[in-house]
């Protein structure tokens, strides 16, 4: 056997040929984040008259592997706003990193006027921003949930590009496609929202979750939800999906021709 | 046998030459195979072209933000009814390929095909296909329905396409995918099925009509981009599966697919529940098919239905037009005169009778059109 | 040749060592997973008048076949009092890349409030546009993925339309439209704006027919082709539609508008 360390737990040169060692990156260029390693998926959320209901599954995923399912991708900030991450969960973990100093700088000189969801919005937009002008993104789909500078919901994203937009609903991943067909029904435009009760918010956000745990497979059944309003924050970390419906799998019978 | 082999402008082909050519033919056609002559033979057990950036009609995930390969060509097809533009023939000059008409596609031209892609030439796009399809059983019977919106690329090449096809009288297909796949292969099926209820003086069956369907796919390996949803009543009852471009199929007892498929999803997954009447799954069809319309860019325009029962099929085009075009603002009609005209030429009634049949019209209200078309009044 | 560079002590030869391990990356072109740009979709258009200028475009936001918001939109004003621009008499539209947009709307934004601040008066179109046409080219090999459209008025009063290309080449011009139904609204502008292939009925023969001459337009009329500009591309593009953003600039300042389009 070979001594020396470097060799050691690898295909032996002498039977398989040189190692490729082109994976050894140790002291080259700044790695930059490529594509996401351990991700989570969708984020969901909506306004309603007196604030915002945001939501995400407590699962970390490693490729197709479901690899941490204890994992929180809510962010509370202050009394005003929680951040929803989706994609690569060291990014996020970054990304809390940054907001715990941001928010230890503001408090520092005075806790009066605490950053709101808007302002807050705006700082991680250009943060984004800059770091795609970088070539060195941060991997994640960003919902920043809760009240704007005149204590109305305000609910935006802001994304791996930088781009940023706002709506009365909005959800990241796999959400984009299911969850807001199911949202938009309820709540189409702005002037919706208004029409929209705390309850009936949360029972939509609820919905969502369980349409996604039925046909997202990088998700799973225990989640996260937060409601901001003027009374703060409601941050619940381990919910479980409740009254899941599998009536139409107990009358199929194989895939085609099968019939028993 | 082989008759180009032996054609007579070409006199080379004699002695052993010729011979091991007429082997090599024997061997390519029994590949199934349009033949070219021997030193091309290789390309022929080479695969067809990859396939190429075809949307997918189950949809890739817009989030997924790392580049693709470049693929896309500058040559967008329609998303329906209009057949795939081939490369301009390229013609051989050594030659006359020997014309056997045998079953299935020519594979010819992939050798040349794939030189001209390396050379940079772009390859012609494959149909990236908007669609929103759904279907549902119900208690005696089953219901499709389809958006009516069919693009080429960005562009809206149809507003009010049919995607519901007929394969036998109470079995429907509903269609996405490659536009001119999805409608030759329900139209070949549809073919073979009504040949096969004829020989057999029996109603065709849905499973029947699937497994054709399967079979025709899985044997073109995808290359055949057709997505189905097929329902159908039978002497065995309701029936409701899809069929994807590779050859597997499902049978549940709500499907969709397309481009819309999780917005169309979303609704079934919300509010299906077992043993639906008639118009609770017409209705819930159509709802589905509406999440596609308004959340999908793919899919938009009106919706259409059909229902199968025991009885009968009933086709219900337009169930929903939600989306009317409201009226312009404006009006675009140019004062005649408008357009110059460098010289005319007056035929007469008497020159163009010699090549036609002129029916003079009695009522000058009356224009003998063969096909409408919306004129700004 | 790969197996020289590999790294890899040559067979037989001495072993690993920690000094010998190979450090540095493959020498050669880095290879980045990460595509900085995405089309957002939808389109914009400016027409100038003789004084007023018109500038519009539809609020839908995308990314592929999904809607990111149904209100999204596409036109700022640039320079005016406070964050909401208030008494501000130029007006920029953006489409292509939202986020790029966004960014060079703020740069231009903080220029023009700038310049009042050390000059003690507004800046003009004129130095507007050129300003904008720095601001791009300043990004020629990074640039902003963006078709700008400018308007106001100018020292004449007369309404001023400025476009431009993703790294600053521009132009004024009569009438414009950009981003995903270009194609489809200029053709239409042309022969309505510019009479482009429209002849006077009955004013000669063959060559000799006279071509009907582009006269300035109503402020009316001009908003009517805007919507029915509209009306038409959201029929026939996927990425248009869902609500139509209209500003109008005349002597009296901006007024804007909203009209819904169809969602579909």
């Amino acid at each position: 056997m070979n001594h020396l360390p470097q060799a050691w737990g690898r295909p032996r040169d002498d039977v398989y040929g040189a190692y490729d060692n082109s994976h050894f990156q140790t002291a080259g260029p700044n790695q930059h984040t490529q594509s996401p390693i351990v991700t989570g998926t969708s984020v969901v959320a909506a306004k309603f008259k007196d604030g915002v209901v945001i939501a995400s599954d407590n699962l970390a995923s490693y490729g197709s592997l479901a690899r941490f399912t204890d994992v929180k991708r809510l962010r509370k900030f202050n009394e005003n706003v929680v951040v929803g991450f989706g994609g690569d969960v060291s990014d996020m973990q970054y990304l809390d990193r940054l907001l715990n100093s941001l928010d230890i700088r503001e408090n520092y000189a005075s806790a009066d006027d605490p950053l709101n969801a808007k302002n807050l919005h705006t700082y991680l937009a250009k943060v984004m921003y800059k770091r795609r002008s970088d070539f060195n993104p941060l991997w994640n789909h960003l919902l920043i949930a809760g009240l704007d500078g005149e204590a109305k919901p305000f609910l935006a994203s802001a994304d791996l590009l930088g781009t940023t937009f706002s709506s009365p609903t909005l959800a990241t991943g796999f959400g984009a496609h299911l969850a807001q067909p199911i949202m938009r029904r309820t709540i189409p435009d702005e002037a919706s929202v208004e029409k929209v009760s705390k309850d009936e918010a949360v029972k939509l956000v609820k919905e969502c979750m369980k349409v996604l745990f039925y046909r997202d497979a990088r998700s799973m059944d225990k989640y996260s939800i937060a409601v901001i309003t003027k009374e703060g924050v409601e941050l619940s970390e381990d919910e479980k999906l409740e009254n899941q419906s599998w009536a139409f799998a107990e009358q199929i019978r194989g895939y085609g021709t099968q019939t028993a | 046998m082989f008759p180009s082999a032996s054609k007579g402008a070409k006199t080379k082909k004699h002695g052993v030459g010729g011979w091991i050519q007429s082997i090599c033919y024997l061997v390519a056609a029994w590949l199934g195979e349009t033949v070219r002559p021997s030193f091309e033979l290789p390309a022929l057990r080479q695969p067809p072209l990859p396939s190429l950036d075809r949307g997918h009609p189950n949809h890739s995930s817009s989030d997924d933000k790392r580049p693709r390969p470049r693929l896309q060509s500058t040559i967008p097809l329609r998303r329906r009814s209009i057949a795939r533009p081939r490369v301009s023939p390229h013609k051989h000059t050594h030659t006359s390929a020997p014309s056997i008409t045998m079953a299935g596609f020519d594979f010819s031209n992939h050798n040349r095909n794939a030189a001209l892609h390396a050379q940079g030439v772009p390859l012609p796009k494959a149909t990236s296909t908007g669609t929103t399809i759904v279907g549902c059983l119900f208690d005696g019977g089953v219901v499709i329905a389809a958006d009516t919106r069919a693009t080429s690329g960005p562009i809206v090449a149809d507003k009010n396409c049919e995607k519901l096809h007929y394969i036998a009288p109470q079995i429907w297909c509903a269609g996405a995918g490659t536009a001119a796949d999805t409608e030759f292969t329900t139209a070949i099926i549809s073919s073979n099925l009504e040949l096969h209820a004829l020989s057999t003086g029996r109603k065709p069956r849905v499973v029947t009509c699937m497994t054709m369907l399967k079979q025709h796919l899985f044997r073109y390996q995808g290359h055949i981009g057709a997505y189905l949803v097929i329902a159908g009543v039978d002497p065995t009852g309701s029936h409701l599966f899809t069929v994807h471009a590779h050859g597997s199929t499902d049978k549940l007892p709500y499907v969709t697919m397309g481009s819309g498929s999780l917005a169309a999803m979303s609704v079934f997954e919300t509010q299906w529940q077992r043993n639906l009447s008639r118009e609770k799954a017409v209705e819930l069809c159509a709802e589905a098919i509406e999440a596609g319309i308004w959340n999908d860019l793919g899919s938009g325009s009106n919706v259409d239905v059909a229902v199968i029962t025991e009885e009968k099929t009933t086709l219900m085009r337009n169930f929903r037009t939600p989306n009317k075009r409201g009226a312009k603002a404006r009006n675009y009609k140019f004062e005649r005169g408008t357009t110059a005209v460098l010289n005319e030429k007056i035929i007469t009634k008497e020159e163009i009778s010699k090549y036609v049949t002129v029916h003079e019209l009695q009522d000058d209200s009356v224009t003998a059109t063969a096909e409408t078309m919306d004129v700004d009044s | 040749m790969a197996a020289i560079f590999s790294g890899a002590p040559p067979q037989g030869g001495p072993g690993y060592s920690f000094t010998q391990t190979p450090t540095a990356v493959p020498s050669g072109e880095r290879q980045h997973g990460f595509y900085p740009y995405t089309d957002n979709g939808g389109s914009t258009l400016g027409i100038s008048g003789a004084d007023f200028t018109i500038l519009a475009g539809d609020t839908r936001s995308t990314s592929g076949y999904n809607i990111n918001t149904r209100y999204a939109p596409k036109l700022f004003k640039i320079g005016g009092e406070g964050p909401d621009n208030k008494g501000a008499r130029i007006v920029l539209s953006v489409v292509g890349f939202a986020a790029d947009g966004d960014a060079l709307k703020e740069r231009l934004d903080t220029i023009v409030k700038m310049y009042k601040y050390q000059h003690g008066k507004p800046m003009t179109v004129t130095a507007c546009a050129q300003r904008l046409s720095h601001i791009l080219y300043n990004k020629r090999f990074f640039p902003y993925y963006v078709h700008a459209i400018l308007g106001g008025l100018d020292e004449e009063g007369k309404g001023a339309l400025y476009s431009y290309d993703p790294v600053g080449s521009y132009e004024r011009e009569q009438c414009r439209a950009a981003g995903a139904a270009s194609s489809l609204i200029m053709p239409f502008l042309d022969n309505q704006v510019n009479f482009k292939n429209q002849y006077m009925p009955g004013s000669g023969t063959g060559h000799n027919l006279k071509t009907k001459e582009a006269t300035p337009l109503s402020r009316g009329h001009v908003e009517d082709l805007v919507r029915d500009a509209f009306t038409s591309a959201v029929e026939r593009h996927i990425e248009v539609g869902d609500g139509l953003q209209m500003m109008i600039l005349t002597k009296d300042g901006i007024q804007e508008t909203y009209t819904s389009l169809k969602k579909d």
